[in-house]
């Protein structure tokens, strides 16, 4: 069933639209909410937080042919939100600084030491490795596979600064990744 | 100098020295690579020139960081889209369902949003103003007061307090002629709303047969409190009843 059909159902109150809808989407809702967060608990809430947004919105959607979109934009809206709470938090409590170290986690802070090397991973932490701003478009661009104008859109941006903003993104993951894995054969070779 | 100076392939071979274009770019306009990443970042989009990509191909051929670098991307752009789900766990929509599903469904209106927030705002008000305690005082005095209006305001007939003034001194015999008037009312509400309400017809014209059968009652009590208090005997109520079958429509046949 497509988007626009699943989503008339929806508000008609057709709760089995609305889980099928839930299922469909809450995979890349919650990869979106990670790329943002970095954490799978945090992830999670937003995500949770996302689609109790969306279905509080549900008549607002102009255009349901392009719901993936729409439910985009809130996903990163509300993920902005999060990090916005986020650094106004106070911690709950001091931790001296030389604690800090031992509280991170290993396996996926991007200044931790890589020991996975299955390719999913090396993605992962190079994602985390990326400047906000390039993660945001590679995210959206190569990973959520958004048009450039679509992106442009959503960001408020003219659209050549979205195509060089991808352009230079790429190259910095690029580069991020060859850090991560290593020289290949032919730079070794050149080496 | 080695090989054979004659030799047009050999010279060739010597002048495409990479080194000496790096040491001819580094005096002029700086290696190229800078401008290769841009392109390489650009070419996934598809949207690369003839012109370009030509001379892409010729910079990756002689640099091996940005022909590195290519290679990396070529892998990198298949393997994104993998990072396009990541699953929650089974508990999540369970959880996302039981906080949405139990909300009433959104209405599919024309005007999403403000015709529906309007009504929904219009109907509260009125069933807070219809439960408050003192609703029925409240009405009862806006009753009283429009009758006041219809009988001494500007638009009232001339003789209406009269009119009025009669109905009080004739005492009980205007009790069943108030009764009368306020079947006939009845009878055209219930036309009125018929036409208005529809399928809420059946639930008014209970609450007004509750509020005809009240009046009743009340009639009965006050014209024996009348006969008690003043030792008259009123009008008695088989007469009241020939009245007002009298002033009824007749049945159609």
């Amino acid at each position: 069933m497509d988007d626009r059909t699943l989503y008339e159902r929806c508000l008609d109150g057709d709760e089995l639209a609305w889980e099928h809808l839930v299922r469909r989407y809450q995979g890349r809702v919650c990869s979106v909410a990670y790329s943002y967060t970095g954490s799978d608990e945090e992830a999670m809430d937003v995500a949770q937080e996302v689609f109790i947004r969306v279905w509080k919105r549900l008549d607002s959607c102009r255009d349901p042919e392009r719901f993936a979109a729409w439910l985009l934009r809130i996903a990163r809206n509300a993920c902005l939100d999060h990090l916005r709470r986020r650094k106004a938090r106070p911690p709950a409590q001091d931790v001296p600084a030389e604690d800090l170290a031992s509280l991170a986690d290993p396996g996926k802070r991007p200044d931790a030491d890589v020991q996975a090397r299955d390719e999913r991973d090396v993605l992962e932490i190079a994602m985390q490795r990326l400047s906000p701003i390039n993660r945001e478009a590679i995210l959206l661009k190569d990973i959520q596979g958004l048009p450039l104008e679509e992106m442009a859109d959503m960001l408020d941006l003219p659209l050549g600064t979205v195509k060089s903003r991808c352009s230079r993104a790429r190259v910095e993951l690029a580069r991020i990744v060859g850090g991560l894995i290593g020289p290949g054969p032919e730079a070794e070779a050149t080496s | 100098v080695t090989g054979n100076p004659f030799d047009s392939h050999d010279r060739r071979r010597r002048f495409d020295d990479p080194d000496l274009t790096r040491r001819i770019l580094d005096q002029t306009s700086g290696r190229a690579c800078g401008r290769a990443e841009e392109l390489l970042g650009g070419r996934w989009d598809g949207m690369l020139a003839a012109g370009d990509q030509e001379l892409l191909m010729g910079h990756l051929d002689r640099c091996p960081a940005c022909r590195e670098l290519s290679l990396i991307l070529d892998r990198l752009q298949p393997a994104l889209p993998g990072l396009a789900e990541r699953e929650p766990g089974p508990a999540f929509t369970a959880r996302v369902l039981a906080r949405t599903s139990r909300r009433q469904p959104v209405p599919n209106t024309r005007y999403p949003g403000r015709l529906e927030r309007l009504a929904e705002r219009l109907e509260h008000g009125l069933r807070r103003l219809w439960q408050r305690p003192r609703f029925a005082l409240e009405a009862a005095w806006t009753a009283a007061t429009l009758a006041a209006l219809l009988v001494w305001g500007p638009l009232a007939p001339a003789d209406a307090p009269d009119q009025a003034a009669n109905l009080v001194r004739s005492g009980s015999a205007a009790v069943p002629e108030l009764v009368t008037r306020v079947q006939q009312l009845k009878d055209s509400a219930l036309l009125v709303g018929r036409e208005v309400f529809g399928p809420r017809l059946d639930r008014l014209e209970q609450r007004v047969s509750r509020l005809t059968a009240r009046a009743e009652h009340l009639r009965t009590e006050g014209l024996a409190l009348w006969r008690s208090l003043t030792g008259d005997d009123g009008p008695d109520d088989q007469t009241d009843q020939n009245r007002r079958d009298d002033q009824r429509p007749p049945a159609d046949e």
